[in-house]
This record gives C-alpha cells, sequence and structure tokens, in this order.
C-alpha cells in the first residue's frame, strides 16, 4: 500500500500550483466567471504550452502519455484554484476519442486537442434526464449512411466555445441502454443552436438544440448502438475527475478558513482558539481527508483499469455532501465577509453545489451503490 | 499510489481468513461480549488461541515472542478477524501496554512481560482516567511516592476497560507533586492481585460488565516496574494512545462490513406491512450511504496505519480515525435498529432474532464509544491543534 504521489506528480502539482496562484488569481476567476466568454485565450495558450490539454494523450498523437492519477493531480490544482474554462469537458472528450475513436478520429483530432487548438464538450442531459442513460430521448435516425440527430441537450459546458460536441443519442427505439450511438456533432453547425443557462456558480452551461443535424459517418464514435456500455464509462470516469477537481477546491476552502480564524481576532483572541470553530474546522478535515482517499482510490483504480464504478459511486456520493458540509462551515467560519460577493469563498461555496449536481448527486449515485452492496 | 495490499501481506490474509473458517469462532467462551467496536468479544480461550499462532506479538521482536513482522501484516489479519467476528478483543488490551514496553521497557521488562503476553497468558488493563479526571490526565491526582525499593501508590482509577479479567494494570500516578503538573507523572504496571488493590466492575447500559473503577490503597510497586523515566509518564502514555485510539477503532469498517452484509440480506427476504422491504427507496439509500461512509472509515484507517507502517507519527490522523469510526457504528447501529423495526426490542427466538439483538445490542453500546479513550470533542481538539495548527485556547 502505497499513499504517496511519485516525484514527477508532486513536481507537476508544484507547478500546476505555482502556474496557477501568478496566472489565474482570484480578481481574474472573478472577472471570468462575469464574463460572457467564461474564460481567456491567453491563460488557455499558456496552458496548453504546459502540455496538459495533452496530459492523457499518447505521445504519437502529440501528447505527454501521462496517467490518469497526473490528471487527478492537475484537477485538484484546477480546482484549487477555481479555474475557469473548458479543460474539463475538453478532457473528457478526448478519453472518450482515445478509448473508441477509429484511428483517423485520434489522428485528425487528438493532436490539435494537445496544442490547445480544439475544444470538446459532452452533451448527455436533457430537460427530462439526468444521467438515467437508459431514458435518454435525444433521436438519431438512420438516413442512407447518414444520421440525422433531433433532440435537446441540457446542461453542455462551454458549447459555446466548443468546436465539437459528443452528443449522445438514440439510434434504436425503445431499447434502454442498447441503441444509443455517441456522435462528434460539430458545434458550428447551422442546425444548432447554442443558448446559455444562467447558472449559479458562474460555470458556462448550455442548451443545445439539435433540429435535423446530418451527421456522417465519420463523426460516429465508437460502434452504432452501442454507444451507451461506454458512455457509462465515461460518465464514472468523469465522476472521479470530478471529484479530484472538487477535493482541491475543498481544500482550498479548508486552508482559506484555517488562515483566516488564525488571524481574525474576536473578544481580544483569535477565533480559532475558539472550541466552536476549532471543531468546526476539525470536522471540514475529516471531511476533506475522506475526500481525498475514496477519490485516490476511485482514481488509482482506473489507473490500474480495474474495474471502479462502485468507487466511482462512492467518491461522488461523499464527496458531493463533503465538500458541500465543508463550504457551508467555512462561511459559518468566516462570518458576514464571507457572505460578499467579493470573497473568494463564494466562488467555491457555489461551484461546490454545481458540482454536486454534475455527473448525478449524491442520491443518484447511492443508488448505483445500492446496487453494487446486493440491493 | 498503491491500494494493494503486497503479497505477504495476501498470504497472511489468506492464513487467517482459513484459520477463521477451521476454527468454530461461535464455540469460544466470551468473558465480555461483543464490544461494538466491530472485532468480536473478549474470549480468554480464542486468545491464547491467536497466541498460539504468534499472531498477539505479531510485531513484537522475535526475542519477547513476537513475529518481527509489519504494522501492515499485523492490521491485515486483524482486519480478517475483525471480519469473521473472532473474539479477538483480548488481543487490542495488550496493545498500549505492550507498545509502551516494547519501545520504552528495560530488558528485564520485556523479559518478564512480553512473552506471556505474546502467548496471551496475562491480560492487561490501562489506568488513567479517574473520576475527576477522565480525558484530562494532568489532573491525576493518583500518588506514588517512593519508599526504599517500591513505590507506595494511592488513589483511585475509574473505566479501565476488562480490569476485572486482567492480571495487569498499567497506572498512571503522580511521582512530584511540585513540579508543573504535565513533569510529574510516572507509569506503572501494577500486578491488580497485589494488596491493597480493589477492582469493582461497572455495568453499563448496554447491560455489559466491561470497565471497572480502581481503588489504590497502600498498593506497593516495586521500583523495577516503572515503565520509563520517573515524571516522563505523561508523554509515554500520550504515545502509546496513540497507537490504542488507531488499533480501538481502525476494525470498524470490516467489522461493520459484516454487519452491513446481515443487514441487506434481512431486507432482501423479510416483509413487512406486506411488502418486500427491498423495494423501498428510502432503506436503499439509507443503507447505501452506510455502506459510503464504512468505505471513507476503511480508507481513513489505510491511510494512518501506511503512515504507521513507515514508522510516521499518527498524532492527528489517529483521531480522525476515531472519531469518524465511533460516529459512524452509532449512526449505523441506528440503521439496523431502523430497518429492523419495532421487534428489535423484543429478545424472541424468530429467525432474526439473532440479528436484532446484537443490533440493539450496538445501539446502547456504542453511546459510550465516543467518550471511551477521549471523547470525540478532545479528538476534534487533537485534529485542530495538530493537524490544522489552530492557536490553544
Amino acid at each position: 500500500m502505497d499513499f504517496s504521489f511519485t516525484e514527477e506528480q508532486e513536481m507537476l502539482r508544484k507547478i500546476a500550483r505555482d502556474f496557477l496562484s501568478t496566472e489565474c488569481p482570484k480578481d481574474l476567476v472573478r472577472k471570468i466567471v462575469k464574463d460572457e466568454k467564461g474564460y481567456t485565450p491567453e491563460l488557455w495558450g499558456k496552458m496548453a504550452e504546459l502540455g496538459w490539454m495533452g496530459l492523457v494523450i499518447p505521445e504519437k498523437y502529440g501528447g505527454i502519455e501521462g496517467s490518469f492519477l497526473d490528471v487527478a493531480v492537475l484537477l485538484e490544482e484546477m480546482g484549487r484554484a477555481a479555474l475557469p474554462g473548458p479543460f474539463f469537458p475538453t478532457l473528457i472528450g478526448s478519453l472518450a476519442i482515445l478509448e473508441v475513436g477509429s484511428e483517423e478520429q485520434k489522428k485528425g483530432l487528438l493532436p490539435k486537442i494537445a496544442q490547445g487548438k480544439l475544444v470538446l464538450t459532452l452533451a448527455v442531459s436533457e430537460p427530462d434526464v439526468g444521467y438515467e442513460l437508459n431514458a435518454l430521448q435525444c433521436q438519431a435516425t438512420a438516413d442512407g449512411k447518414e444520421y440525422s440527430v433531433d433532440g435537446t441537450k441540457l446542461f453542455v459546458e462551454y458549447a459555446h466555445l466548443a468546436d465539437l460536441v459528443l452528443c449522445a443519442a438514440r439510434s434504436k427505439d425503445n431499447s434502454g441502454q442498447q441503441g444509443i450511438t455517441l456522435f462528434l456533432v460539430d458545434a458550428k453547425h447551422p442546425n444548432l443552436t447554442v443558448i446559455p443557462i444562467d447558472a449559479i456558480a458562474g460555470d458556462k452551461q448550455f442548451q443545445v438544440t439539435l433540429n435535423r443535424v446530418r451527421i456522417p459517418q465519420g463523426s460516429i464514435l465508437g460502434e452504432v448502438h452501442k454507444g451507451g456500455e461506454y458512455l457509462q464509462k465515461l460518465l464514472q470516469v468523469a465522476t472521479v475527475a470530478k471529484c479530484a477537481e472538487m477535493t482541491g477546491g475543498a481544500q482550498q476552502v479548508l486552508d482559506m478558513t484555517v488562515d483566516y480564524v488564525k488571524q481574525r481576532v474576536q473578544f481580544d483572541h483569535p477565533i480559532g482558539s475558539l472550541q466552536a470553530i476549532q471543531h468546526h474546522c476539525a470536522n471540514m478535515l475529516i471531511d476533506l481527508e475522506g475526500m481525498k482517499y475514496v477519490t485516490y482510490l476511485a482514481a488509482w483504480k482506473v489507473n490500474e483499469g480495474l474495474p471502479f464504478g462502485k468507487e466511482a459511486a462512492v467518491a461522488k456520493v461523499w464527496t458531493s455532501e463533503a465538500y458541500r458540509r465543508i463550504s457551508d462551515l467555512a462561511h459559518q467560519c468566516h462570518g458576514a465577509i464571507g457572505f460578499c460577493e467579493d470573497h473568494d469563498l463564494p466562488l467555491y461555496s457555489k461551484r461546490a453545489k454545481a458540482s454536486e449536481f454534475a455527473f448525478g448527486d449524491a442520491r443518484f449515485q447511492r443508488q448505483l451503490v445500492a446496487r453494487e452492496i446486493g440491493l | 499510489m498503491d491500494f494493494r495490499f503486497s503479497e505477504k501481506e495476501e498470504a497472511l490474509r489468506a492464513e487467517v481468513r482459513q484459520f477463521c473458517q477451521k476454527e468454530n469462532l461461535e464455540s469460544f467462551p466470551c468473558e465480555i461480549e461483543d464490544e461494538g467496536y466491530g472485532f468480536g468479544g473478549w474470549s480468554r480461550a480464542f486468545t491464547r488461541k491467536l497466541g498460539e499462532k504468534g499472531w498477539l506479538g505479531i510485531t513484537w521482536p522475535k526475542e519477547y515472542g513476537g513475529l518481527g513482522r509489519s504494522v501492515m501484516e499485523r492490521f491485515v489479519a486483524a482486519e480478517e478477524l475483525a471480519y469473521h467476528r473472532a473474539p479477538q478483543y483480548g488481543h487490542l488490551f495488550n496493545d498500549a501496554v505492550g507498545a509502551g514496553i516494547v519501545a520504552h521497557g528495560t530488558q528485564e521488562q520485556k523479559s518478564e512481560f512480553l512473552p506471556k503476553m505474546a502467548r496471551g497468558e496475562i491480560f492487561w488493563s490501562t489506568g488513567l482516567s479517574e473520576p475527576g479526571a477522565g480525558s484530562d490526565l494532568l489532573n491525576t491526582a493518583t500518588r506514588a511516592v517512593k519508599n526504599g525499593d517500591d513505590y507506595i501508590l494511592n488513589g483511585q482509577k475509574i473505566w479501565p476497560t476488562g480490569a476485572h479479567l486482567a492480571e495487569w494494570s498499567l497506572i498512571l500516578a503522580r511521582t512530584d507533586p511540585d513540579a508543573p503538573k504535565a513533569r510529574g507523572l510516572s507509569t506503572f504496571l501494577v500486578d491488580v492481585r497485589s494488596p491493597g488493590v480493589t477492582v469493582n466492575p461497572i455495568i453499563d447500559m448496554a447491560g455489559a460488565k466491561s470497565f471497572n473503577e480502581i481503588f489504590l490503597e497502600d498498593v506497593r510497586v516495586p521500583k523495577r516496574h516503572l515503565l520509563g523515566q520517573e515524571n516522563r509518564g505523561l508523554p509515554l502514555v500520550f504515545e502509546c494512545l496513540e497507537g490504542d485510539r488507531f488499533w480501538g477503532r481502525c476494525l470498524r469498517h470490516a467489522g461493520s462490513w459484516r454487519d452491513l452484509e446481515d443487514l441487506v440480506q434481512y431486507v432482501n427476504e423479510a416483509k413487512y406491512d406486506g411488502r418486500s422491504l427491498k423495494e423501498d427507496r428510502v432503506l436503499q439509500d439509507t443503507l447505501a450511504e452506510i455502506a459510503v461512509e464504512l468505505e471513507v472509515c476503511r480508507m481513513l484507517s489505510y491511510k494512518a496505519v501506511w503512515l504507521l507502517n513507515k514508522g510516521s507519527s499518527i498524532s492527528w490522523e489517529s483521531s480522525v480515525v476515531k472519531v469518524f469510526a465511533d460516529e459512524l457504528g452509532q449512526r449505523m447501529a441506528n440503521v439496523g435498529l431502523q430497518v429492523l423495526g419495532p421487534q428489535v426490542q423484543l429478545r424472541d427466538n424468530s429467525k432474526w432474532a439473532s440479528l436484532r439483538r446484537r443490533f440493539m445490542f450496538l445501539y446502547n453500546f456504542n453511546r459510550g464509544l465516543s467518550l471511551a479513550g477521549g471523547t470525540s470533542e478532545i479528538q476534534r481538539n487533537t485534529i485542530a491543534l495538530r493537524g490544522l495548527g489552530l492557536p490553544r485556547s
């Protein structure tokens, strides 16, 4: 058993932390959150130079060929910095292409992704569907060799910046998880409409409507009708990745709270010397410790190619609720100052809520856990 | 990062599993019933059996009856025993004292005690708390006064677990009343059959006779039974308790996982109000939540044992494990009662009677765990001060 990160991972962590604290200070984050673009090309370009978009991409496609644990380390630091932008959906899209893409798709797309020249996003949820793939309604109709896709997708991150939308649609009727196909849809297709959702955390989410969007053969990702099974796994990987990002955010929330309660004096004592505050902080640390190790366990299993469905669900249940509890206690310890819009804390506590819903909230994930324990 | 156990550790796990499957674990008489910690009851006979395997002193040097194996191997063996509900609790009594003697004992003390402890022949309790000072060991009032080759001890101890079954007790006493409170305490290895020692069991609200009060009246303790240096008893006790906090709680996930399996089986088979319990979405959610928390508990324990195994301190990590495990134990016992329904109050002979009795016992007994070995509040203070560096009040 070994809970430590490798030297390379520690180095990656340090580089990422230093870079993000310089290049992505909170004032910039606040500016980006309010701006409708939701990212800056300068920051995106510098991240690409560091090789981050190609972290999981094999060298032969222009990437660095890092491991999933490396990704977890990077995502933790991104969560810690509250980094805005389309890194996360692009990463998930690139994992999908890596896993089921054709050689042609890999050769054509992965080098561009690694260079930061291609933004991807994932379109699964719909107005009446969260992540229950059996219920997907978006329809793909065969039309000669092509497919025509109709439907509405919700919570598609950074769709306005994306080059390609990885869209899950039903290619066979009434067949549950069977009969789903994944399509790489040109985000600039004239029959595709992108409408922003005014989301609480300022992360850029969109409703994407597809109206007879014709998809050529070459843009089908993986096998026709067999996207469901793979999508399930992709969503589980994304869940673990999201947990890593949330863990970094929660660490930052705890760190800023500890700093604050050491300095803030009330009635002649730093409030951090009061037992009530100490117990709040201790509870935050206990929750955070839990977040870390269930997330690392799941990420390690992904890395090793071991089954990780249960671990991913466990991590998301715990992480969703623990991050929220940590944010709540941080607000209680900060008092009114943390309630101000210009304070850093709301950047995190709002994101905690948004992340809680991403890839299925605790209630959804608990059902998966219930199946795993034989209920 | 690597969450696999080594081949050697897995081999030991398999050996312990086979041992548990071969022995009729329920046939061993228990002096104390299952303690709710999640690792079975307290059985002298079974403890001797563990002694025969060498697992009691598994990490101790071979020359003192140990096997010289790693802390991780000890954990793996204990985890497997806990899952099988082996009555191994007596094993853990030895730990705080065993660790103290290994680390701080004289050559003579090691030879005198460790081999017998490793064989399961003598049992220990720890006499730390006093009526006026629970977790606040600085206010220890029991006195030890030098008299020739002996110390004379006077005072009263409360809450030592299993003192009525133990032959020996580790007693914390004040040797220098004029020194600052933290610097005048010493630890003694006391034969509880010595004249002047009275041990009275206390019955807890679960109906178990597990802890005690000890009265010390002019008890003579030879100098050779002073453990560690005179007036340096407090740091020694804290060091022992760090391990004790961990070993006393680190198996919660293993024992409770077995309990959860029982509850899942019950839910899958039982009906109430004419409906199958397994279709109850709320119950599914509740049990899934417990499974999640047991996984968190497991990983917190793994983190701490990994640190211990590489020789690092677990000064606040052991408190994290303790708080989490104790509070989870209480939540889980309550969930068990909710699942099993009103008949948990009955001691009937129906199909699920043993499960009901178990959870009713756990519900009552686990109440005490967030108090024993330092309350959860004390643990949180430790986490805040040592884990987060917050200022003292």
